[in-house]
């Protein structure tokens, strides 16, 4: 559990200071300077285009995915890279993807589902959607 | 119609004759496996267990894998009429998303042009079959994810043929990893159908679906050994 | 054309006669063409992989003429095997393997050695036939025992009655088989308890299975039947023990592991004897009625017999010593006066001699706690049900549902023969052989001459020294035995020198122990191999000729029979990838006649197929195709062709009648018919035989106290002390050696990508398997290079921690290490573990030495482990 709430703790703490290169144009030097931006408005304005990470979609590290984690949600590297590698007796197909990365480590999976699950979460629910 | 596959780790093994299945079957390319083998060991001696998983595509029912490739606007992976969760190789921008929202960490990311299977040699005759003579899931790209099909050109036959019952009772509309097992540890088929084999092994070993709290649903079930995580 | 190593490995060795037609260097035929945007309908062909040793039915899928995937024959299932192997599915690889021999080669540079290049040079099939036929044509008439025929695998891609046939009609008495390389220790303690070989547990009935070192998981024998028959067991509530020292697959899936000190299994084995008789848990009536244990052995060890030469046992209705017949009541324990001499029964000799042999005894020496031995021994004597019958279909029958299994575990070791003896006896106890849900023996009594004492032959007719005095009981060769006599000819009074040797499908020196030593007999004679690939073997050869694959062959293929079914099955021809002209059918059909002997060799096609009612003919020639239909037509009582084209095989479900009735009931039950060799009178006067040729030849290199113990009547705890263990006790750990699926008997699937590159990070090398906490102690860690060390030589390579091991064992697997040049250096990673292996084979039977080493470990830039 301590795992899981990490994440969400360190984003709801550090998005207090989005550097201002960040934000969108039509954002730029207004609201946010007068108060702290909570990392939920902050999701949703990136959802809705108001807010933009970038177009470059790739997990690779300078690319939207993580400049939305390590930025926009200032989420330290060790909050997700918690391992260096996978245990043996875990079930996950692609058990080297990053070892070969190698720093900080692979990522559980179980980190993302505590910001990622369901209706109402933080983050994009990928998890525990609803059954069609 | 449910397809499922059931994998029985209490009978399974370890043989890895399936995940070369898979690799002949669907034009293997070296570091992008679609069917893979964790074996695993506990205990400390003389009272030692080891386990045999072997992992492929879960084919969710919620596929978050899906939902993170329209999050990006690539509309790259479907779930079909047959609950077949599939990749367009030609609609794949190779972010990765995909790969790194599954719970599984199924999908692979074909980092460069699919290398020759005989480092350093020519194609193989095996190799050599034009893409007029392969499956649109073997036209391999590099830089695009891939993952098992559940070897969906084998069930498109069924369609095809006109024998949609006949998935996972026919080895020519069965995945090909279903096929040869020396232990009769897999079973494929369609969980709505009360009758088939992998409605019973489900009922009868309480086969279950791994990582159930990410809620995806998978439509692979596991009849476990105890000690897996 | 000169090919140097480079070339051969760019592929360059394969051209001459294929390059022209592909226009490409290291090309391959090209690929049919498109079938525009449709489905390319599947051609699918039903054959049988011959890869190792389990022949199982398979279905190969081609697609535009390319062998597209390989799966399971599903008619094939009621038969045998149920799936295939990652090795058969990946078959195809086999063929399109570009470092294959794709014509005959010479060697130009007459320094043979693995460091040297031979120089090859392309030659013409008609050359290369002209050459061997006209050394044949000197040596047969000279002396044709000088050429020596050795296959492995060949065995069974053209089936050994060929080559067997073949050597007969030119007058060598050498043609030499694998089985000192594999299990022949355990065929030959079959041969001389129960006159025959090959048994399975009846798995189906059995209800507690002990495996002491069998792995069917992976690389046995059978395993694609066991595999699945033991699983559906297990899931109806088999119990399974695995003793072994090594944690393997077959463990993993059992009840029980008991992790035995290597070669120690043999006092569990005397340890559980002595308590079924000691609790009185054993099956009297069949001890009497099936087994020579009754008999009366004399002060010489010897089973006293009658003038007519016939055994005596004491009959407790006359009270006097008599031959077993009609009306005689033998008496299973006591001793008699008999002729003023004391006499006891064989089964009091057995009992007697496992006095000391108490649980304690056995853990002493087995390394594991007494209370886990007297366990097993409760365990196996409760769920032995004895007392009791069964019925299955009409049949009643003993119910005995508990066996004991072994290949290479009480096998692959000094004395292998005894050690299996040892299970066998205890088996014997319980009254299990061909009992409902014990072990089922194969072809009971079929050769009654393994129940007499060997001749032991001197001077030795045969190379390999098989069935002479120094390995009185090799029954089945002792190939390993060859090199060690070519070196020496005159040491082991051999009369002739070998001139010639052609090799079949098979890699001698590098499957077995000591290779070195092995390697270093190539140089005394001319050398033919035979081989799809460029194999060590290859490598040291002066003319090498290629080989078909087996899915572009011909054969009549040998088959697995199960104890419900029996199949014959056919392997056909779907690609022929290099168009290489001729298989060992056809090179052995084209020497015979270049020889003249061609219709000398058909004489023996026949004898030793046993054609009859379809023979093969004199004067004419047979194309591989049409050799196979008469084989098919002979085996099958004359089915269609068209069967074996179709389906591939065609089986046989056999009726518990058959199964239960036909062996050990048949053949020994009662008076008046042979009996079981519970106590091995036999290997008695074997032992004086030896003795006597000894002394008579004054034979120098024999030391008879070894023969003593190895030809004991019973086993004994000092088999479970073979050379290494009573000659290196300094050296701190157990070596090792088992066998991993992914490259299990065929050397070329070192080059295979599936098996290298797709099943995982660890299948393309092997390991230093160590137990965690001795290398924790050693301070290594996984990964780390390590160095193991033997009286023979050493060898380094990365270890791999496990709790699946023994603390005071290392295991290294087989398969790995190649080292011919002809391979790419991927395909030659890993040990090669029979570097380092001493040789101290079986006397009794031939049998090598693979389990018996010990060594020394130590970080490969450190210094060794004391012990």
């Amino acid at each position: 559990m301590k795992a899981l709430l990490r994440p969400i703790f360190s984003a709801l703490v550090c998005v207090a200071f989005l550097p201002p290169a960040m934000a969108a144009e039509e954002a730029e030097g207004k609201w946010f300077e007068k108060s702290p931006i909570g990392a939920g408005i902050l999701s949703d304005l990136i959802r809705e285009g108001d807010l933009s990470p970038g177009d470059e979609y790739t997990i690779e590290v300078g690319g939207r995915f993580h400049r939305v984690h390590a930025k926009f949600m200032a989420i330290n590297c060790v909050s997700c890279h918690a391992d260096v590698k996978f245990p043996d007796d875990l079930q996950f197909l692609r058990r080297e993807e990053y070892p070969i990365a190698a720093y900080p480590g692979a990522v559980d999976r179980g980190i993302c589902l505590g910001c990622h699950r369901g209706e109402g979460a933080l983050a994009t629910p990928f998890y525990a959607m609803p059954a069609r | 119609m449910k397809l499922v596959r059931v994998i029985d780790t209490k009978r399974c093994m370890g043989c890895r004759s399936c995940v070369a299945a898979c690799a002949v079957e669907n034009h293997f390319t070296p570091e992008a496996p679609w069917n893979v083998m964790i074996e695993s060991e506990g205990g400390k001696y003389p009272n030692v267990y080891r386990t045999f998983v072997t992992m492929n595509c879960m084919h969710c029912e919620n596929p978050p894998c899906k939902t993170a490739c329209d999050g990006v606007k690539a509309f790259a992976i479907s779930k079909n009429e047959l609950g077949v969760v599939l990749i367009d190789y030609d609609k794949c921008i190779g972010c990765g998303y995909c790969a790194a929202v599954c719970p599984y960490g199924v999908p692979q990311l074909n980092q460069q042009e699919p290398a020759r299977l005989y480092p350093g040699g020519q194609a193989t005759p095996y190799e050599a079959l034009p893409d007029t003579q392969r499956h649109w899931t073997h036209r391999k790209k590099a830089k695009v994810a891939e993952k098992c099909t559940f070897c969906w050109h084998r069930l498109e036959k069924a369609i095809e043929d006109g024998k949609v019952d006949r998935i996972g009772k026919d080895p020519a509309y069965t995945p090909a990893c279903d096929l040869v097992c020396p232990v009769d540890a897999r079973f494929f088929g369609d969980l709505d159908d009360p009758g088939s084999e992998v409605a019973k092994q489900i009922g009868t070993k309480r086969a279950a679906q791994l990582k159930r709290e990410y809620g995806a649903a998978p439509q692979v079930y596991y009849v476990l050994e105890g000690g897996e995580k | 054309m000169l090919v140097t190593r480079r070339d051969f490995l760019k592929g360059m060795g394969s051209l001459a006669a294929y390059a022209a037609a592909s226009g490409g260097l290291f090309a391959f035929p090209k690929v049919g063409s498109a079938l525009g945007g449709q489905r390319t309908p599947e051609e699918i062909v039903k054959s049988t992989c011959v890869q190792c040793v389990n022949f199982c039915g398979i279905e190969v899928h081609k697609v535009g003429g390319v062998i597209r995937s390989i799966f399971p024959d599903p008619g094939r299932r009621d038969y045998y095997n149920h799936g295939i192997c990652p090795k058969g599915t990946s078959g195809l690889f086999a063929a399109y393997n570009p470092y294959r021999v794709k014509v005959p080669l010479k060697r130009t540079n007459p320094k043979k050695g693995l460091d040297q290049d031979p120089q090859w040079l392309e030659i013409s099939w008609e050359e290369a036939f002209d050459t061997i036929a006209t050394k044949l044509k000197k040596i047969r008439e000279d002396n044709p025992s000088k050429l020596i025929w050795q296959h492995g695998h060949g065995k069974y891609l053209i089936g050994d009655k060929f080559p067997k046939a073949f050597c007969k009609a030119f007058g060598t008495p050498n043609v030499v088989h694998r089985t000192t390389t594999c299990e022949s220790a355990r065929h030959v303690a079959d041969e001389l308890t129960w006159g025959y070989h090959g048994f399975l547990p009846d798995i189906d009935h059995c209800n507690l299975l002990v495996v002491f070192g069998s792995n069917y998981f992976e690389a046995e024998q059978y395993a694609r039947w066991m595999d699945h028959a033991v699983t559906n067991a297990r899931e109806r509530g088999m119990k399974i023990v695995a003793v072994e020292p090594r944690y393997s697959h077959v463990a993993a899936k059992a009840d029980q592991w008991v992790p035995v000190r290597p070669g120690k299994d043999i006092v569990i084995l005397l340890s559980i004897s002595r308590h079924l008789i000691e609790t009185g848990n054993i099956d009297e009536d069949f001890l009497i009625t099936y087994s020579n244990a009754p008999q009366l052995v004399g002060t010489g060890g010897k089973v006293l017999r009658d003038d007519k030469g016939e055994p005596l046992v004491w009959d407790t209705v006359s009270e006097t010593a008599t031959a077993y017949v009609e009306g005689v009541v033998p008496a299973l324990r006591g001793s008699y006066t008999v002729a003023d001499a004391p006499v006891r029964t064989a089964f009091d000799v057995f009992a007697e001699s496992l006095a000391g042999m108490t649980p304690e005894a056995a853990a002493e020496i087995a390394g594991v706690p007494a209370d886990v031995i007297q366990k097993l021994g409760e365990d196996i004597a409760a769920a032995a049900r004895l007392g009791t019958t069964t019925r299955v279909g009409d049949v009643v029958q003993r119910y005995r549902p508990v066996a004991i299994h072994t290949w290479r575990g009480l096998a692959a070791k000094e004395f292998g023969v005894q050690n299996w003896r040892a299970g066998l006896m205890l088996q014997m106890l319980l009254g299990n052989p061909d009992a409902v849900g014990g072990l089922h023996l194969h072809s009971v009594y079929k050769k009654p001459a393994y129940f007499e004492p060997s001749k032991c032959e001197y001077p030795p007719k045969r190379v390999d020294l098989a069935k002479s005095v120094f390995f009185p009981n090799g029954q089945h060769d002792v190939c390993q035995q060859v090199a060690l006599t070519l070196l020496d000819p005159k040491a082991y009074g051999l009369p002739y020198e070998p001139e010639m040797q052609i090799f079949y499908a098979t890699n001698r020196p590098v499957s077995t122990s000591d290779t070195a030593t092995q390697f270093r007999s190539f140089d005394k004679t001319f050398n033919v191999v035979i081989e799809v690939n460029m194999s060590e073997t290859a490598w040291m050869a002066d003319i090498v000729l290629p080989d078909l694959n087996y899915l572009e062959a011909w054969h009549l293929s040998p088959t697995r029979w199960t104890p419900t079914t029996k199949h014959t099955a056919i392997r056909q021809p779907m690609t022929n990838v290099y168009d290489i002209p001729y298989d060992a059918f056809g090179v052995l059909w084209e020497l015979a006649k270049r020889l003249d002997m061609r219709d000398a060799y058909v004489d023996n096609i026949n004898k030793n197929w046993k054609q009859k009612k379809h023979p093969f003919e004199k004067g004419r020639d047979y194309t591989p195709r049409e050799a196979v239909e008469l084989l098919w037509a002979e085996k099958t009582k004359g089915k269609p062709f068209e069967v074996a084209l179709r389906d591939g095989f065609v089986g046989k479900k056999l009726g518990p009648e058959s199964t239960y009735l036909k062996g050990v009931e048949a053949k020994f039950k009662g008076p008046g018919k042979p009996k079981m060799m519970f106590y091995g009178d036999h290997m008695v006067r074997t032992l004086e035989k030896v003795h006597e040729t000894v002394a008579e030849h004054g034979i120098q290199n024999i030391d008879l106290d070894q023969y003593e113990v190895a030809y004991s009547p019973v086993p004994i705890k000092e088999h479970a002390f073979p050379t290494p263990h009573r000659e290196a006790g300094h050296l701190p750990f157990y070596l090792i050696t088992y066998k991993r699926m992914y490259r299990n008997q065929m050397a070329c699937d070192n080059t295979n990508p599936i098996l290298n590159f797709a099943l995982g990070k660890d299948t393309i090398e092997n390991y230093v398997v160590m137990n965690a906490a001795t290398g924790a102690e050693m301070g290594v860690r996984e990964g780390d290079q390590v160095v193991v060390e033997t009286r023979i030589g050493k060898l380094t390579g990365k270890v791999q921690l496990t709790e699946g091991i023994r603390p005071d064992t290392v295991g290294i697997s087989y398969h790995y290490g190649q080292a011919s040049p002809g391979f790419p250096d991927y395909a030659r990673k890993g040990m090669a573990v029979n570097d380092v292996l001493e040789l101290h084979p079986d006397k009794v039977s031939g049998m090598n030495s693979f389990n018996d080493t010990k060594c020394k470990v130590y970080p490969a830039a450190g210094e060794g482990r004391q012990s």
